[in-house]
């Protein structure tokens, strides 16, 4: 364990004070202060488990539909340069559409139930993993291209074998931004979509004016994102760690 | 001659744990006002090290630093440092004429217009007239230290500390800066401290060369060179007071490798 | 480097976009009434710029999304310097946007709606807190990793600490915060639309939903297409301040290509 800055942790603590005590100065349940979201987090630990876990393991499914379809296109778009630069323009296009905006067409096509959350989830994951796959894949050293001819690889095997595994730290950032994107699209299409989830349950505490819970609620998408993202990191690290070798500063 | 730089008993350390790592060990030296010294040394003895501290940009352990007779802990005005690293320390987002201003900038008794103008005579004089709306990273690694030692000598220095400034740069523009660093001192009447690797650019160069031990370091030896100036590539360094000066210097540093090290290479 | 393909990529992809649409369309594979022809899309847009619903609501998303972004860019590199200058509020500042960071906008307006209203207070909470993010973190390690070598040379010129800030580490910083930037107006255009649809009374994210319920497709896609325009329009923007601000680092990077 690092050391702690006591002086740092000064900040939260002042803040979760001044919240405090504006929640008091209010003295109105639409308000409420840090105690009573975790009285509230207490008392709704069971329902706010279960219904994250919906909305996880939807953003799970689309995330891995994700990278199923994905990867594999940006690979092979980096290594057909001439079709992925004619299609440069179209990614770019897509990337600009703003996940929550496709919301709506998919309730159209798909109704209001898993699947159709699943699709916007994936297309919502799609456009960074696909970006910096094909963006990784594209710019791959020359010197590795000339190494898979020397050894005679065929196209599929050069895509296999040198072009997936020398974008994979680049894959790991998309990958990231890509987890980020599922999250918020699976707890915004419940919101729009209700059915079960997270983002019902923060719904549901509005209409009842539990705004204690609700925030009991964002406590645990908040906690979610840290662990997630610990476990990327931790993920990261020991995979990729020729990468990581690679960048350290040479003594 | 005046004393323009005097270093007395420096010793610096740095704090590794709980244990304490001596790079300077009571280092003693003395630069007069006009002269050209050269600082070599084994590698990894701490010579950077002890250009940052002779700068002030280091702050010592022990012992201290003066520069024309005034102790300092900030660099004092009247003594620039040209580094290694070129291409960091000529700021990207300035073109070279604005990099030699900003070494202006503790100028004082100039307008606007005088500093401009007295800019552009020092990208001249380094042979950068009409680069001067060129940006650093649009010119060659030679180019770019030309700018960095005019942009010291900018800021009115009298005394310019030299932290390996050739290194980095290829052998045939190494000899023809070393000749441009020795026209700019006369001209500009710049004492010089340069700190480098490279023997024979050290004799080459200096009026003096003073030998570094190994770390924890100190001067260990100094040696006077007898050779007229100006200085000339080829005739200079055939010249036997070149050749003695050197194989005294080379010989010190080789005996100061551990016989280990001394088997490997 | 040109390649031949180069003058031939936009009007591909959006050929090869139409080409497969009419397909699907003339097909029949998808009931019409969910998968208009390209010619109703565009009459639909046509008739909602003329009407003036497309302009009045896209001042409003617009308008939204880029004082948003302004706001959040502004504050969160004034956060991010401050915590250059003070390094224990800096730690301490990073446990909140560790907490805050991985929540999505969506969850922030219904908790919020009665605190601040269906107004201003509400876009301004929402699209502060979630795109302040990209700026603050990318501006507190570029400050961080600025080279020693820099460094030194500001101190060697006598810059006191407060001059390093202004003269070295934050031009040395801005490519970095930049970046976060345009990652950011992606996200506050994102917050818009989200906020819009949840709680909002106008504006074209309000409208998608709206036009959705009413299954009107062709005004579905037609304003999608307008929200594709904001983010590229907002993208715009913040290249030509890039370009205007760090464009010594664009030349840079293309140099070393």
């Amino acid at each position: 364990m690092k050391r702690i800055d006591h002086r740092a942790l000064m900040v939260p603590i002042v803040i979760l004070i001044l919240w405090q005590i504006g929640s008091l100065l209010y003295a109105t349940p639409l308000f409420p202060g840090p105690v009573k979201v975790a009285a509230s987090i207490a008392k709704n630990f069971n329902v706010i488990v279960s219904e994250l876990g919906h909305t996880l393991l939807r953003a799970a499914a689309g995330f891995a539909l994700a990278c199923v379809t994905m990867i594999p296109l940006g690979i092979f778009l980096g290594r057909v340069r001439t079709l992925g630069r004619l299609l440069e323009p179209l990614m770019d296009m897509l990337a600009t559409l703003p996940p929550p905006a496709v919301i709506p067409l998919v309730m159209l096509f798909a109704g209001t139930g898993d699947w159709a959350k699943i699709v916007i989830i994936a297309y919502a994951a799609s456009v960074p993993l696909l970006m910096n796959t094909y963006e990784a894949s594209h710019s791959i050293h020359p010197l590795l291209s000339k190494v898979a001819k020397s050894l005679q690889l065929s196209r599929f095997e050069t895509m296999r074998l040198i072009d997936l595994p020398s974008s994979l730290p680049m894959i790991a950032t998309g990958a990231r931004l890509a987890i980020a994107a599922s999250l918020l699209v699976s707890i915004t299409s419940e919101m729009l979509l209700a059915t079960n989830g997270i983002g019902v349950y923060l719904q549901r505490s509005q209409e009842t004016f539990k705004i204690d819970a609700g925030l009991a609620g964002i406590a645990f998408i908040s906690l979610v994102g840290i662990l997630i993202n610990a476990l990327v990191y931790r993920l990261e690290k020991r995979l990729l760690f020729w990468h990581y070798r690679d960048t350290a500063p040479a003594e | 001659m005046a004393e323009i730089l005097s270093a007395h008993n420096v010793v610096k350390s740095y704090a590794i744990g709980d244990r304490a790592l001596k790079i300077i060990d009571g280092l003693i030296l003395s630069v007069a006002e006009g002269e050209f010294v050269s600082l070599v040394g084994p590698s990894g003895c701490g010579k950077t090290t002890l250009l940052m501290c002779l700068s002030g940009l280091l702050g010592l352990t022990e012992g201290s630093v003066k520069f024309e007779g005034k102790i300092f802990n900030a660099t004092p005005p009247g003594l620039a440092v040209v580094f290694q690293d070129y291409s960091r320390s000529l700021l990207p987002w300035k073109n070279n004429l604005d990099n030699v201003l900003f070494g202006m900038r503790r100028v004082s008794g100039m307008d606007e217009r005088q500093k401009r103008a007295k800019a552009l005579e020092l990208l001249d004089a380094v042979g950068l007239g009409g680069f001067d709306r060129h940006f650093p990273w649009q010119v060659s690694g030679g180019m770019q230290q030309r700018v960095a030692i005019a942009r010291g000598i900018a800021s009115q220095s009298r005394l310019l500390l030299l932290d390996e400034p050739l290194a980095a740069v290829d052998a045939q523009t190494r000899a023809d800066m070393q000749d441009l660093l020795l026209e700019l001192a006369a001209r500009f009447r710049q004492t010089c401290l340069l700190v480098t690797h490279d023997v024979e650019e050290a004799v080459y160069m200096a009026d003096r060369v003073l030998v570094l031990g190994p770390r924890p370091t100190k001067v260990v030896r100094e040696i006077k060179v007898g050779l007229p100036r100006p200085r000339d590539q080829l005739s200079t360094r055939e010249e036997r007071a070149f050749l003695d000066a050197r194989h005294e210097v080379l010989s010190l540093i080789r005996s100061m490798r551990k016989p280990k090290e001394a088997a490997v290479k | 480097m040109r390649h031949w393909s180069d003058k031939l990529r936009v009007p591909f992809s959006i050929g090869l976009v139409v080409l497969v649409w009419q397909t699907v369309y003339l097909l029949g594979i998808v009931s019409e009434k969910y998968f208009p022809s390209i010619v109703s899309v565009a009459q639909s847009f046509w008739a909602m710029i003329v009407s003036g619903d497309i302009p009045a609501a896209d001042l409003k998303t617009f308008g939204r999304a880029l004082v948003g972004l302004a706001g959040a860019g502004v504050l969160g590199i004034a956060l991010a310097i401050l915590s250059d200058l003070y390094p224990s509020f800096g730690k301490g500042f990073r446990y909140i946007s560790d907490v805050v960071q991985p929540i999505p906008p969506a969850a922030f307006v219904p908790m919020a709606v009665f605190s601040l209203g269906l107004g201003i207070k509400l876009y301004a909470f929402v699209i502060i807190l979630v795109t302040i993010w990209p700026p603050f973190l990318n501006g507190v390690a570029a400050l961080q990793s600025v080279s020693g070598v820099q460094l030194n040379t500001g101190r060697m010129l006598g810059c006191s600490n407060r001059e390093l800030l202004w003269q070295i580490k934050l031009p040395a910083a801005m490519p970095e915060i930049f970046a976060g930037l345009r990652y950011a107006a992606t996200i506050s255009l994102i917050a818009v639309i989200v906020s819009e649809m949840l709680a909002g009374r106008d504006g074209v994210g309000f409208m998608i939903f709206k036009k959705a319920f009413a299954l009107r497709t062709a005004d579905v896609f037609a304003l999608m297409f307008v929200v594709a325009i904001n983010g590229v329009m907002l993208n715009g923007l913040v290249n030509v301040l890039r370009r205007a601000i760090v464009g010594w680092h664009i030349g840079m990077m293309e140099r070393s290509e």
